[in-house]
């Protein structure tokens, strides 16, 4: 223990034993700096416990630190999860959203647009086409005979009638501006933003020549399917509607019938070659 | 004897010492940059004060949400001081306040409650809203 002189020990506790031994010893009471050796000493022990407290209201608070450290990053962990979990039905809320917008604009049965849609489009494009000074085509179809084609095949085959005609109007247009809807029935409806009568009439051959290659065999149809075809074609302007648009539309469709059915009608033509027919319907 | 009122100082707690009503307060957090340098005039106050004390009775308030381990040591020197005063039969009423819902702070205060002999020591708990 001792070392040339200084004491060395091994620990506060040690120290402290061996000065309460030595200042136990009568002997040194009589020495003059007594007093203030005990007081050195006294004021020693009590640093020495204050200190293990201080430690030890430390240690403690770097307990409550880790564990409220611990706290928050779960509860940012559980916030982070909760925020993706929202995020992904937000997502599935949008899909499920386009895909009700899809439902209630397409016709169930042929994929197309339907009425509602058509009506809504038609009017965009009109005004569109007003903003432009752009010509508006519209075709319309009728399948010719659909009602004797349902009684002759069933309404199974006459679904399946009305599905390949859309699909081969559907083939027939070209530009993802132009539409084609379910106008109702065995009625259908093209909408061709941008066109004059050429261009509404390129688009009625290509539709009836789609038409004329439906083969619908393996429902034991034997005739071919023929549709007839009116088209129209304006110029938008001030105060009109689309109304007149799809009114002359459907006068050239029921000429395309009265002549005979499985034609093509335009209705500037009728204006020339049929003039006074209006007063027939 | 004139009152020692310290506030708004960064880090460090309130410090309101009333020698009229003998209410000595310190509230709030503390950890100050330099812990011994705040405190100074404080324990000078409050040695000066429980040596001119007679008979009346003093309430001391330690109402600490945090403090750091300088603050710490400091108390203890506070208590060692109040508590020798005691031990010469001053009346001296040391209230821990904390806070209830924190289970560390009553045993902070009891670690500082273990040095006292003579003081009467009280741990208060306290609800804090929110």
């Amino acid at each position: 223990m001792h070392n040339g002189g200084n004491m060395i020990f091994d620990d506060e506790d040690q120290l402290i034993a061996h000065v309460e031994n030595v200042l136990k010893d009568e002997n040194h009471i009589k020495n003059p700096l007594y007093k203030e050796y005990a007081a050195l000493f006294n004021g020693y022990k009590r640093l020495y416990k204050q200190f293990s407290r201080i430690l030890k209201i430390s240690d403690r608070q770097q307990i409550e630190l880790k564990e409220s450290r611990e706290k928050i990053s779960r509860c940012n962990y559980e916030l982070m999860r909760e925020i993706q979990e929202r995020k992904r039905i937000e997502e599935e809320l949008k899909l499920a959203n386009a895909e009700l917008e899809r439902m209630a604009s397409i016709d169930g049965l042929t994929q197309v647009a339907n009425r509602r849609f058509f009506d809504e489009y038609i009017r965009i494009q009109w005004t569109s086409m007003f903003r432009k000074k752009s010509p508006l085509s519209l075709i319309m179809c009728d399948i010719d005979f659909f009602k004797k084609f349902n009684d002759t095949y069933g309404h199974a085959a006459g679904d399946e009638c009305l599905k390949q005609v859309a699909n081969a109007l559907q083939r027939s247009v070209m530009r993802p501006i132009d539409l084609v809807a379910r106008y109702g029935g065995e009625e259908f409806c093209v909408v061709l933003p941008d066109t004059d009568c050429n261009g509404a009439y390129f688009v009625a051959k290509r539709i009836h020549s789609e038409i004329g290659q439906l083969r619908l065999n393996h429902l034991q149809v034997k005739q071919p399917i023929t549709i007839s075809i009116g088209f129209s074609w304006k110029l938008p302007c001030k105060g009109s509607s689309p109304e007149c648009l799809l009114a002359e539309a459907d006068q050239a469709l029921y000429q395309a019938k009265m002549q005979g059915r499985n034609r093509i009608i335009a209705y500037h033509d009728l204006q020339q070659t049929t003039y006074g027919i209006e007063s027939c319907n | 004897m004139e009152n020692l009122y310290i506030k708004n100082v960064l880090n460090a707690p309130d410090i309101l010492l009333d020698a009229d009503n003998h209410i000595l307060e310190i509230k709030g957090e503390s950890y100050p940059e330099n812990a011994r340098e705040f405190f100074s005039p404080v324990v000078s106050w409050i040695r000066e004060y429980v040596n001119q004390l007679k008979d009346q009775q003093v309430t001391v308030n330690i109402e600490l949400k945090y403090f750091n381990s300088s603050t710490a040591k400091i108390l203890f020197n506070i208590f060692n001081m109040l508590d020798k005063e005691a031990g010469k039969g001053k009346r001296i009423f040391i209230n821990w306040i904390y806070d209830k819902r924190n289970l560390n702070a009553v045993e902070y205060g009891e670690d500082f409650k273990e040095d006292i002999e003579f003081a009467v020591f009280t741990l208060v708990p306290k609800e804090y809203s929110a």
